[in-house]
């Protein structure tokens, strides 16, 4: 909460704290450039990062969780690769085809598309294929075949495509504004439904599939609801704010470590909390409070996250050998 | 007598392996029930956790049907097996963060509404489960800090907490000392009383046959059942590592293995529990004990020193030597061989 507010305060104008729990107690209101700035986009901003926040670390946790893997994420089955795809097509391919100028909504559109061909192509190889590590190395194989695809489209792309698809690439929380954001609050709510639905047999599956099937899990029916949730998040909030990275990776092992429990009933809704947290501060510092500058999103998240990745890594040795 | 037989787990002729032309068990035929212990017994690789698995369900016969209290285990649901058989799987798991008691736990999975919340009575048999495998001051301990033994009780639980009439495990006694497999054991003989029927694969005989009321052996790809005294006055416990050159012992229900004896060394000692430590050393090293002084040339009398240490003395034609420690005086016998 304390975060969420000093995200509406600071940024390249800031607005002091005061003011804004005034405003929003309904003291006093904000008034001219600073209401403007305030409800145009501080608040969408930040809804989004708490929003994003959500659904990258409960993908994450779905991921690592399902996949018995501490460093899968929501991305590993490529769902992010496939929104990149749709962007790289309409971008890059549109600078070939006409050159005409898109609208944001054509991005997020293309995006969504990308995102949900690769959530079907998912879901119907979890309808054929029996083992989780199959699927988990056809996900990272198809992912890397998407990103190949990417880098010749960016190879032949005309320059100035390249640059806007480079800076969606950076991930961006500024994008979102009205319905766009209730269209993302409802999708993530959706997402956030389903990923409840998975919670009991998720934590079956915690024993290993054996155990999972007899206390009589359905485990084909909770892999398609741990994907489509996933798929909704994950893909989501790629269309919206690009490929935002390492914040669901490196969210659950932070909430891990803080509560020290692996029981999904009080990991996923503190992972949630989490991440709205971790997403609102490297939106603080992305924003470099108190300058007229602005550093790209992913930069700040894999700046905080891979730090806790390694950390994972070295931690995981020490524990194989106790 | 005949409505008895058909409840319980039944093997109907089952044909189980991974390939049709090549099957690990060929046509077994089985019952699993009347609140008894069955020991599992067999080779490595000869197909016993395959057939756990098929009777799990994680797994389908090649041919054959197994039937669950009169039906085929193919058209229950997984959620009613969940009723019926529980589970402990083979090896330990990767999780972290878990304590026993929510561990144990998630065997209630069966019995809770869609979050998982557990109701009071879900709680008290938890807690009675733990208390049944002497793990109740265990219950907030997290799994990961746990001894082998420790967690295969928890897991123990698990499955107990699912309460379900039949119980099947993979190799319980894998990984544990002597004490903790005799506890584990002890553990599913007074399941048994709770009137459940269990299922154990394991490859040490020695243990089970002290405990198991029957044995199903997988030998030369058939499945041999029978009371564990039949069978091992039968010779299936003789038989099954014969190839191997190994012997199943009828004194010390050990399976031995023949040391080539080419030498007989007399042995005397007045102290029992001292011969037996050497006659051990010296089978070991290749000589036949013998109890009767005879024409034998070579030979090996206990003593006792001033000091209350036992004194091996060797005695050979020409020549006699004392030794402090077995290991001594068998290192100076394989010497002069």
């Amino acid at each position: 909460m304390i975060v969420f507010l000093l995200d509406l305060s600071l940024g390249t104008m800031q607005i002091p704290f005061y003011r804004i729990l005034r405003h929003i107690t309904g003291i006093k209101s904000l008034t001219g450039t600073e209401l403007t700035i305030f409800s145009e986009f501080r608040l969408p901003r930040a809804l989004t990062a708490i929003l994003a926040g959500t659904a990258l670390s409960l993908s994450g946790l779905q991921m690592q969780t399902l996949f018995r893997n501490p460093l899968a994420g929501p991305y590993i089955l490529g769902i992010s690769s496939g929104a990149s795809l749709g962007v790289a097509i309409v971008v890059l391919g549109n600078g070939v085809l006409m050159s005409g100028i898109l609208s944001e909504l054509g991005i997020v559109a293309a995006a969504w598309v990308g995102a949900a061909s690769v959530m079907m192509l998912i879901l119907l190889v979890t309808l054929r294929v029996r083992s989780i590590m199959t699927i988990l190395i056809l996900g990272i194989m198809f992912s890397g075949a998407l990103g190949a695809i990417i880098s010749i489209l960016q190879y032949v792309g005309p320059a100035d495509s390249l640059k806007s698809f480079v800076i969606w690439s950076m991930g961006s929380l500024t994008n979102v504004t009205g319905e766009s954001l209730v269209i993302l609050t409802l999708s993530v709510l959706t997402g956030l439904l389903v990923a409840l639905l998975a919670v009991k047999p998720l934590n079956a599956m915690m024993l290993g599939e054996s155990y999972a099937r007899s206390m009589g899990v359905q485990v084909i029916s909770t892999r398609l609801l741990v994907f489509l949730s996933t798929s909704i998040l994950a893909g989501t909030i790629a269309a919206f704010c690009g490929p935002v990275g390492f914040v669901g990776i490196a969210v659950p092992h932070i909430t891990r470590f803080v509560i020290r429990r692996n029981d999904l009933r009080y990991l996923l809704p503190s992972t949630a909390i989490m991440g709205m947290i971790v997403l609102l501060i490297s939106d603080i510092v992305s924003q470099l409070p108190g300058s007229e500058r602005v550093l790209p999103l992913n930069a700040i998240t894999s700046l905080i996250g891979i730090p806790v990745v390694v950390w994972v890594i070295l931690q995981n040795r020490s524990l194989s050998k106790t | 007598m005949n409505d008895r037989e058909e409840i319980g787990v039944i093997l109907d002729n089952i044909t189980i392996g991974y390939k049709k032309d090549e099957p690990l068990i060929h046509h077994a035929s089985a019952t699993l029930n009347n609140g008894e212990i069955i020991a599992l017994a067999g080779r490595n690789g000869a197909g016993k956790t395959s057939l756990l698995r098929c009777l799990n369900g994680l797994l389908n016969p090649l041919e054959g049907s197994i039937l669950i209290n009169k039906s085929p285990a193919n058209k229950i649901s997984n959620r009613s097996k969940a009723f019926t058989i529980s589970y402990v799987s083979a090896g330990s798991n990767w999780t972290e963060n878990l304590t026993v008691f929510e561990l144990v736990s998630l065997g209630r999975y069966p019995y809770t509404n869609w979050w998982g919340r557990l109701r009071e009575e879900d709680r008290a048999v938890v807690k009675e489960s733990l208390h049944f495998v002497g793990m109740e001051r265990f219950e907030e301990a997290g799994i990961q800090r746990l001894s082998d033994g420790e967690r295969q009780r928890v897991m123990i639980a698990r499955a107990l907490a699912q309460d379900t009439p039949f119980l099947i495990l993979d190799e319980p006694m894998a990984f544990l000392d002597i004490p903790n497999r005799y506890g584990i054991m002890q553990v599913l003989t007074s399941m048994k009383s709770l009137g459940k029927s269990i299922l154990f694969s394991t490859h040490d005989i020695e243990t089970a046959s002290r405990f198991a009321d029957k044995f199903w052996v997988i030998h030369e790809r058939g499945l041999i059942e029978g009371g564990t005294e039949d069978l091992g006055l039968k010779g299936v416990f003789n038989e099954l590592f014969r190839d191997q050159h190994l012997y199943f012992d009828q004194h010390t229900m050990q399976y031995k293995s023949p040391v080539e004896e080419n030498r007989s060394i007399y042995l005397k000692s007045s102290d029992e529990e001292c011969y037996l430590w050497t006659e051990r050393a010296l089978q070991r090293a290749g000589y036949s004990v013998i109890r009767k002084k005879g024409d034998i040339s070579l030979q090996c009398q206990v003593t006792r020193s001033s000091g209350g240490d036992y004194e091996w003395n060797v005695i050979t034609p020409n020549r006699s030597f004392i030794f402090q420690t077995i290991y001594a005086m068998l290192h100076y016998l394989t010497r002069i061989e």
